[in-house]
């Protein structure tokens, strides 16, 4: 075996997931690999950090609240409109409208504002709100999510 | 008595019964949010309760059509899952408008990342989120299901609709990439084993 092919396998042997048969090639290889052995323990060290991640606890009442909305049939929509407000513009300015939204889509495209960049992102419930209100109407907010979905996918 | 399957439970809430759907609220309520909350890696508490209640929404609004092959548990966070990537396409999108519009984009929020989600070692635990947060969504969502929710790979497979092996590939990917970024941290914890990894 080769090391690459090793330290594909480290995960799932670290997580007790790979076979009878697979476990033996790979201990084989590592019994013999120093470096291999080496970045096996790295990769736990690291996994090991990544657990001490605490994640905080639900504030009091958060369970009752979501039993308010099951009752009341509604997700955390709320009335900020300032989203849907950008996609309905009014009729005269539908033009320059149509041109913001394919600026925008463009700029989505090439990932110019994409959140994934580790850094903290601006969250608030509103802003739950506002998108809970954008994807439960089934119109042009639903057709931008699904098209962007087919742009990642 | 004993407490009752959760997928009878589900059940009955798919005929409408809300007190079976309030004892899966309360049950898995905690567990949604925190996987919320690390899925997205980048959201506060706030915003992780609120996904939550959508998500919970949309469980009560789908639970007649569960079928009892799934965990019920499984079946929740694969509605979070979505739910989350959404949101996150959504806020992506809202960022791209606001730009073309000539608007602001919303300043991070101080509440982000907070003492109330730190362990007490502050700088480590915000280079394990920020490391986290960098992965792609799906390597991100199996490091948190496999590490804090304990799942099998089987049962990851199943929230994100995939194979056992694409998981496998997922977590390597996604560990190897934590290896890297965290070895400033990692380092004074490493054995003392030397070594680099091989390219053979």
């Amino acid at each position: 075996m080769r090391c690459k092919a090793a330290q594909q396998m480290i995960s799932a042997a670290q997580d007790g997931e790979l076979g009878v048969d697979r476990r033996a090639a790979f201990q084989a290889h590592l019994d013999g690999c120093a470096a291999c052995r080496a970045f096996a323990a790295r990769v736990a060290v690291a996994a090991g950090l990544v657990v001490e991640w605490e994640a905080p606890e639900p504030s009091w009442g958060a369970a009752d609240r979501v039993m308010n909305a099951v009752t009341a049939g509604t997700g955390s929509r709320g009335a900020a409109r300032e989203w849907l407000d950008l996609l309905r513009p009014a009729p005269l300015g539908l033009s320059a409208a149509a041109f913001a939204l394919g600026v925008a889509l463009t700029v989505f495209a090439n990932g110019a504002p994409a959140s994934d960049d580790g850094s903290p992102e601006a969250g608030n419930g509103e802003q739950v709100a506002e998108y809970s209100e954008a994807v439960s109407n089934d119109s042009i907010e639903t057709s931008l999510l699904a098209l962007l979905t087919e742009q990642e996918e | 008595m004993p407490a009752a399957d959760d997928a009878e439970l589900l059940l009955a809430a798919g005929r409408g019964d809300r007190n079976a759907f309030g004892v899966l609220v309360e049950r898995y309520h905690r567990t949604v949010v925190q996987f919320v909350y690390r899925f997205l890696a980048d959201v506060d508490r706030d915003t992780a309760e609120d996904l939550t209640q959508d998500v919970f929404v949309k469980a009560w609004e789908a639970a007649s059509g569960f079928e009892p092959r799934a965990a019920v548990l499984t079946w929740l966070l694969r509605i979070a899952t979505n739910t989350g990537l959404n949101y996150r396409r959504w806020r992506r999108l809202r960022r791209a408008l606001s730009l073309a519009s000539g608007g602001l984009v919303s300043a991070p929020d101080p509440k982000a990342g907070s003492p109330e989600g730190r362990p007490a070692r502050a700088d480590e635990a915000e280079r394990v989120r920020s490391a986290v947060a960098q992965l792609p969504p799906n390597q991100r969502a199996a490091i948190v299901l496999r590490h804090f929710h304990e799942m099998s790979y089987k049962d990851v497979a199943d929230v994100l609709e995939t194979s056992v092996p694409a998981v496998e590939s997922l977590l390597f990917r996604a560990r190897r990439t934590l290896e890297r970024e965290l070895r400033p941290v990692a380092s004074e914890h490493w054995p003392q084993v030397s070594g680099e990894p091989g390219a053979e």
